[in-house]
């Protein structure tokens, strides 16, 4: 038990709170969205995902006392789909919470069952995120009624999203082509290293500079495919945690913050939301200094040039300096912060699963489950998403193996 | 599922409060996009407990984006409600989920004060062919099933097992409008008798028009606060002792598994646990119990324990559960006269606390637990998840 001390100075009794295991549905699952549909259905997808995930966990689904589903419903050319599939603990009548904020569902969702865990509600919460994109034929125009009717609807696509934040900081910040395109290649080399992104090839600057213009100054490589894939995490008790894990993984912190509707008063050249949440986040945590008490990081960052932002936002470097604290390769695998080792949201546009995929591969790195993509030894993680229209909302999750500060 | 061990964990939890609800409707339509509406009730809710939007911890929503025509439509409500710069989410499962994840937000020291708020604008909406598209897509959307057929199934199963008659289900209807006649937001006018319903005309056997929810328009709010700041903003809060959720399959196992409402049963026995109730028809002193259709009410009355199975017929019969009778249920009305789809369980929560305190024509004298009910809508009997609440004075 953890005594906190709320703002206004209220005692509160909370539990502590773990990640037990986390996971995909199978790799040759994360492809393109279009062939998914015909090669798995939902009920396939959603048992390779929860199979899997349980296996990592050492866990059996009985277990599992709530499941949290995210999803966004347009997607999944229907509403309310988990109802339906019954792979959630239907059978033995438990809670099957449905949360949808669009592309924070993953964090939202993760959130979610860390309180339920902490209020002593429920003591093993499997957090599923459904791949979301697999049976709408085309996304755009449901994607575009989440988007303000008069003034942004006429325009706004999901492109736009990535490219009114891009150009503007670009222009404010002298930020050019080529460091887009740095930034992106990181990437694809990381994804090479990840059996479940769908862009698994590296790319040269080159390339990824050769490669088509979208909406400017957003290129094809700069921007995410549309795949499919699913992902879950089982988030547990302390008591369960260390039942089950001899290294548990904690979850130190997790919190969203909300931007307006209307997206006309922003300005675009950062995330202004994402600085606040992140102070407050690195405060519940007692992160002082986030460059040397972080030790990896996942952010959420299909359209590249979020990357750069986000070192910014997040208090890795000071405004403006985003490409150069990229060239200085602190963000690299062997480097002292390595960030989206899997490729990141830019390989790997899983729809909602996407967004709780940042979670997932933190928890791995931390459990040392990561693979070929394992960086050396990491204590303490970071995971973000982002989502909703024009980015109205944010999530961050600080997470630690147990003895790393 | 719901052994006893892991419950002994509520015991030693900080209680939580509602402190105040708004509400604005009931009707066909509201003149709202999406976010309106939502704003009024939020504002409303907060300022009647000397509250400001900065006291505000952090904001659920809960509605659904089939019923707002919209994606993400809780991108719109999010700052209507209070949001900017504060944490928010959105739980999809009608009203009582919301409020279950406001609580645990409390419990788990992440917040003081907390609103649930959402409202159901229903513009250009047919409820009817949501539902359908949300069945499962190849064997049970192309036969058409909907929520009326798929309801109908169990009323069927129900009158077909055990002594119900269709004016029984008559009865529901009369019984609820009876009760809602001082419900100053009640949806449905009128005061139809038994005989009426019973000459109105079948919509899927054995269910009949007025046997079956309205889709009504308007909006919700609920403030949830820890038990210290209740006691600053309010006299009369009102403690929310207990919890539980559950769902149930879609997949059809049979009709008897179905008219047991098995998600129900379930996070009643999670809440009942909590709330240390063990004889739910005597500590239990009144009930806003989700009733999509007629029969649903009967048998909801047998998950929740308020009699023995096969017996909740009996209670009806007997003017136990009528507004003046001994466990009233659906005071109300329930949702047979106002049933808001994204706010149904914020609703059924405000009359519930509206039963418990002295201060509105639908006060129950010396009532002091409530239980509430609330159900994500539209599938209909399968694939339900299901909510349940345990409310008192503090009284008792």
């Amino acid at each position: 038990m953890a005594f906190l001390f709320s703002e206004r100075g209220r005692v509160s009794v909370a539990r502590n709170v773990g990640v037990v295991g986390a996971g995909y549905s199978d790799p040759e699952t994360f492809t393109d969205f279009r062939e998914a549909g015909v090669t798995r259905s939902k009920e396939e997808l959603a048992y390779s995902t929860i199979t899997n995930t349980l296996e990592n966990a050492d866990v059996d689904m009985s277990a599992i006392d709530a499941t949290i589903f995210t999803t966004v419903d347009g997607f999944e050319a229907t509403n309310r789909i988990e109802r339906t599939i019954d792979m959630f603990g239907q059978s033995r009548n438990i809670p099957l919470i449905s949360i949808n904020t669009g592309g924070t569902g993953g964090g939202s969702a993760f959130k979610a069952a860390y309180e339920q865990i902490a209020a002593g509600q429920y003591d093993m919460v499997l957090v599923y995120a459904s791949g979301s994109f697999d049976s709408a034929v085309e996304g755009q125009q449901i994607m575009n009624t989440a988007a303000p009717p008069l003034y942004e609807k006429p325009i706004i696509s999901a492109i736009h999203m990535g490219a009114l934040y891009a150009s503007k900081y670009m222009d404010v910040h002298d930020v050019t082509e080529e460091d887009l395109a740095l930034t992106a290649a990181k990437n694809y080399e990381s994804a090479s290293n990840n059996p479940w992104a769908h862009r698994d090839k590296p790319y040269s600057v080159e390339e990824i500079m050769n490669s088509e213009m979208v909406a400017w100054p957003l290129r094809r490589l700069l921007t995410c495919p549309v795949s499919s894939g699913g992902g879950a995490m089982i988030l547990a008790s302390e008591e369960k945690v260390r039942e089950s894990m001899d290294e548990p993984v904690w979850v130190d912190a997790t919190e969203s913050i909300t931007n307006t509707f209307l997206s006309g008063y922003r300005t675009y050249e950062n995330f202004p939301r994402l600085e606040t949440l992140a102070e407050r986040v690195y405060g519940d945590a007692g992160i002082d200094n986030p460059e040397s008490d972080i030790d990896y990081v996942e952010t959420f960052n299909p359209y590249i040039a979020f990357e750069l932002m986000q070192y910014e936002d997040l208090g890795f470097c000071e405004s403006g300096e985003g490409p150069e604290y990229l060239r200085s390769g602190i963000t690299e695998a062997d480097g002292d912060v390595p960030w989206n080792m899997s490729g990141g949201v830019l390989c790997t546009n899983s729809g909602i699963c996407a967004s709780l995929s940042r979670h997932i591969e933190v928890a791995l790195q931390l459990m040392g489950d990561a693979g070929d993509r394992q960086v050396d030894d990491p204590g303490v993680g970071l995971a973000h998403s982002w989502g909703s229209n024009l980015g109205q909302f944010h999530t961050l999750a600080v997470m630690s193996r147990e003895g790393a500060n | 599922m719901n052994d006893g061990e892991k419950q002994s964990s509520g015991s030693t939890m900080p209680d939580v409060a509602l402190v105040s609800y708004a509400l604005d409707g009931y009707q066909d339509s509201i003149a709202s996009r999406g976010n309106e509406v939502a704003f009024e009730v939020a504002r409303e809710a907060i300022e009647e407990v000397d509250l400001s939007h900065e006291d505000v911890d952090a904001t659920i929503g809960c509605g659904q984006d089939a019923f707002n025509g919209v994606t993400v439509s809780f991108g719109m409500k999010a700052c209507a409600i209070g949001g900017y710069n504060k944490p928010s989410t959105r739980i999809q499962n009608g009203g009582v989920y919301a409020l279950t994840q406001a609580r645990a937000k409390i419990l788990s020291g992440k917040a003081d004060c907390v609103i649930v708020a959402s409202e159901d604008p229903l513009v250009g909406f047919d409820e009817k062919t949501v539902s359908n598209i949300s069945q499962e897509p190849v064997f049970t959307r192309p036969i058409g099933q909907n929520f009326v057929q798929s309801h109908a199934l169990t009323a069927g199963q129900h009158l077909g097992t055990s002594d119900a008659t269709e004016a029984d289900y008559a009865r529901v209807v009369e019984k609820n409008h009876a009760a809602a006649s001082d419900n100053p937001y009640a949806h449905r006018d009128g005061e139809p008798d038994v005989d009426e319903v019973l000459d109105s005309e079948y919509l899927s056997w054995p269910l009949r028009e007025a046997e079956i929810a309205p889709v009504s328009a308007g909006g919700a709010a609920v403030v949830l606060t820890s038990a210290e700041l209740a006691r600053e903003v309010t006299d009369t809060p009102v403690w929310v002792e207990g919890t539980g959720l559950g769902s149930s399959r879609y997949a059809l196992e049979s009709p008897e598994t179905m008219a047991r409402l098995p998600s129900l049963r379930s996070a009643r026995e999670e809440a009942y646990n909590e709330a240390n109730v063990a004889n739910p028809r005597s500590e239990i002193d009144v009930a806003e119990v989700y009733d999509p259709v007629a029969p649903m009410e009967i048998l909801s009355c047998e998950a929740l324990g308020f009699c023995e199975d096969g017996e909740g017929l009996q209670l009806l019969r007997d003017g136990v559960t009528d507004a003046d009778g001994e466990l009233p249920i659906n005071r109300s009305g329930g949702a047979i006269v106002t049933n808001p789809l994204n706010c149904g369980g914020l609703y059924r929560t405000a009359m519930a606390m509206s039963a418990l305190r002295d201060d509105s024509t639908m006060s129950i004298t010396g009532s002091e637990r409530a239980v509430v009910t609330g159900s994500d809508q539209m599938l209909g009997s399968r694939g339900r998840t299901d909510g349940v609440l345990v409310l008192g004075t503090g009284a008792s």
